[in-house]
């Protein structure tokens, strides 16, 4: 670790990248999500329930790469079909763990609550994020985000990223 | 002279008590409950989607009736005492590989009071133990003891004539298929595969060629009458018409030949590559091009597990299924929770020994389908419209390829699955057709 403000501004800058992942999705610029990640970088969501199961699949979503998260945006865009609805992320006890490499490793909770073209509210999940951060010319971003869908089973479609 | 009078007459000359008079009432108007607005099952009265006495009346007539459901994989019990937990309509079940090796399948509810014996999905437990009372079972629901059978010195405890023997869980009849374990309720169904059919038989055990090996789970509540959600599955009008991520992105697979069967309300639809060496050109259904370009095509990369067979989908009266689309492998339970809601049980699997590659492109496929599925998100958000739309009296209309439900070689453009589901609907509910 460097020196107590490096320290700081690092932090400062996790919380930033951690704050425009939220805001990408609940602002609908869904096209800002894929940009901060890695090129190479992998977004993926798991349930609970296949953690504790040691599964290695059955994924809600299983992108590796920047370009596969891009289809994603491209096929929500203009292919699928579905009801509008808003997201709304609120992430807390973020803990900004061991460093190695460049890479910080950075677990938060999450809570997704989304309201639907009705005006309806539901909490659609909470959970986990195990996140892999690189900062590289004072920008971060994500090597790696790994979601844990605590609520497992999911309420209904899961559109959006999580 | 009217069913009413004829009951009423023989009430009055038999005797029958008054309580039983009120039963036969009861029974004889639910049986008319629903009316059967056509012969040919093209009109659905959207009554049965909506109506609690219907929904009631299934759980009886259909899931606890002469029905099989897939219950669990092979895979999901592998050693003695491995346990888990699902649903048979809204009954709680637990399958269990016992201490002697048996494949088993129980109500999980105790038989004294009622609270769950297993309370958890999945685990290994040979001798299960209802947290209440601490009455203890073993995996193949036999009763093995009790607390304070006799009491405490000797005040209290059962009577001398309690038997364990009589105070067993509820067990269910358990047959396999492949690596697929189905239970019924009922012990006048039908053996498994005389229910499943050949056509079904064959396919299971195709997939089961080699050992299957489970990959994941997931869960997901559709807002939906179950009923909507098998149609669905096994509806092939609304495929291209909903699901265009595959054609827009051109990455359908060139299909050779295409074939539904039916038998009795369950449907099987396939369709298979251009044979190996063949050039796409050739193919009935050839490739078509996108308007838009995948930037990271892997997740159009598979492999071939059974031969030139690159969609199956198996849908079981009343709510098991099996979609095997490309690599993306899945079986379902299809559990009603209430006449709007429906909860959907998936188990991932692949074969045993795939290598990393082929662990991988089904990994990337899981995008498919699913609760975010790219082919799959649609269909529940498109049901719990449906569902929303739903008023007493309304009727859904059912006659794309015309009236019949005979299977088909060539095509799928028909609803003649959807009409074989409400063929045996009718059957299981004994509603009168018109």
């Amino acid at each position: 670790m460097g020196t107590p403000d490096n320290t700081a501004s690092t932090e400062r800058l996790i919380c930033t990248l951690l704050d425009d992942y939220a805001d990408c999705l609940d602002n609908d610029e869904l096209e800002k999500w894929p940009e901060l990640f890695l090129e190479s970088g992998k977004y993926v969501i798991q349930s609970r329930e296949n953690i504790e199961a040691g599964m290695d699949g059955g994924y809600w979503m299983y992108y590796t790469s920047q370009g596969m998260m891009r289809d994603r945006v491209t096929s929500l865009r203009h292919i699928n079909t579905y009801n509008k609805h808003y997201y709304r992320h609120l992430i807390s006890n973020i803990k900004i763990g061991e460093r190695d490499n460049g890479n910080f490793h950075v677990r938060s909770n999450f809570l997704v609550v989304q309201t639907d073209f009705e005006g309806k509210f539901e909490c659609l999940n909470a959970g986990e994020y195990r996140d892999v951060i690189v900062v590289q010319d004072g920008k971060p971003r994500f090597k790696e985000k790994l979601v844990i869908a605590d609520t497992f089973h999911a309420p209904s479609a899961i559109v959006y990223p999580l | 002279m009217n069913s009413w009078n004829i009951i009423n007459e023989v009430v009055l000359r038999c005797g029958i008590v008054r309580t039983n008079i009120f039963k036969l009432r009861t029974e004889l108007s639910d049986s008319h409950h629903v009316t059967w607005p056509s012969p040919d099952h093209t009109l659905i009265p959207c009554d049965v989607y909506i109506d609690r006495q219907v929904f009631e009346r299934e759980q009886e007539l259909i899931f606890k009736g002469p029905t099989w459901h897939l219950s669990a994989l092979l895979a999901d019990v592998v050693k003695p005492g491995d346990f888990t937990s699902t649903y048979i309509g809204t009954t709680p079940v637990v399958v269990h590989r016992a201490h002697d090796n048996s494949i088993n399948a129980y109500v999980n509810r105790c038989a004294h009071r009622g609270s769950r014996v297993i309370a958890e999905l999945r685990g290994n437990n040979k001798f299960p133990i209802c947290p209440y009372h601490n009455w203890r079972y073993d995996g193949t629901g036999k009763l093995l003891g009790v607390a304070m059978e006799h009491g405490m010195q000797n005040k209290g405890g059962y009577p001398d004539n309690f038997s364990k023997d009589c105070h067993g869980l509820q067990t269910l009849r358990v047959e396999t298929v492949g690596d697929v374990i189905f239970a019924t309720f009922d012990e006048q169904a039908p053996p498994l595969r005389d229910y499943l059919g050949a056509a079904i038989v064959e396919r299971i055990e195709t997939i089961c060629q080699r050992p299957l090996r489970i990959v994941g789970y997931q869960r997901q509540t559709v807002r939906c009458n179950w009923k909507l959600f098998v149609e669905n599955n096994r509806d092939t009008y609304h495929g291209p018409q909903l699901h265009t991520f595959v054609g827009q992105f051109g990455i359908a697979m060139p299909v050779d030949r295409v074939s539904v069967d039916i038998h009795g309300a369950h449907a099987r639809l396939s369709s298979w590559l251009p044979r190996s060496g063949d050039k796409d050109d050739k193919s009935a259904y050839p490739a078509q091009k996108g308007k838009y370009a995948l930037e990271d095509p892997s997740i159009a990369e598979g492999f071939t597990a059974l031969g030139d067979l690159q969609l199956s989908v198996i849908s079981i009266y009343p709510g098991s299924l099996f979609t095997c689309i490309r690599n993306s492998w899945s079986c379902r339970r299809i559990i009603p929770t209430s006449p709007g809601t429906t909860d959907i049980e998936y188990t991932w699997f692949g074969h045993d020994n795939e290598s990393g590659f082929e662990h991988e492109c089904r990994k990337k496929q899981s995008n498919l389908l699913g609760p975010a599925g790219y082919i799959a998100l649609e269909d529940a958000e498109v049901l719990a419209m449906t569902q929303n739309a739903i008023s007493r009296g309304d009727t859904s209309f059912i006659e794309f390829g015309g009236a019949g439900i005979e299977a088909v070689s060539d095509h799928f453009n028909s609803e003649a699955t959807v009409r074989a589901f409400w063929r045996g609907y009718c059957e299981t509910m004994q509603i009168p057709l018109p």
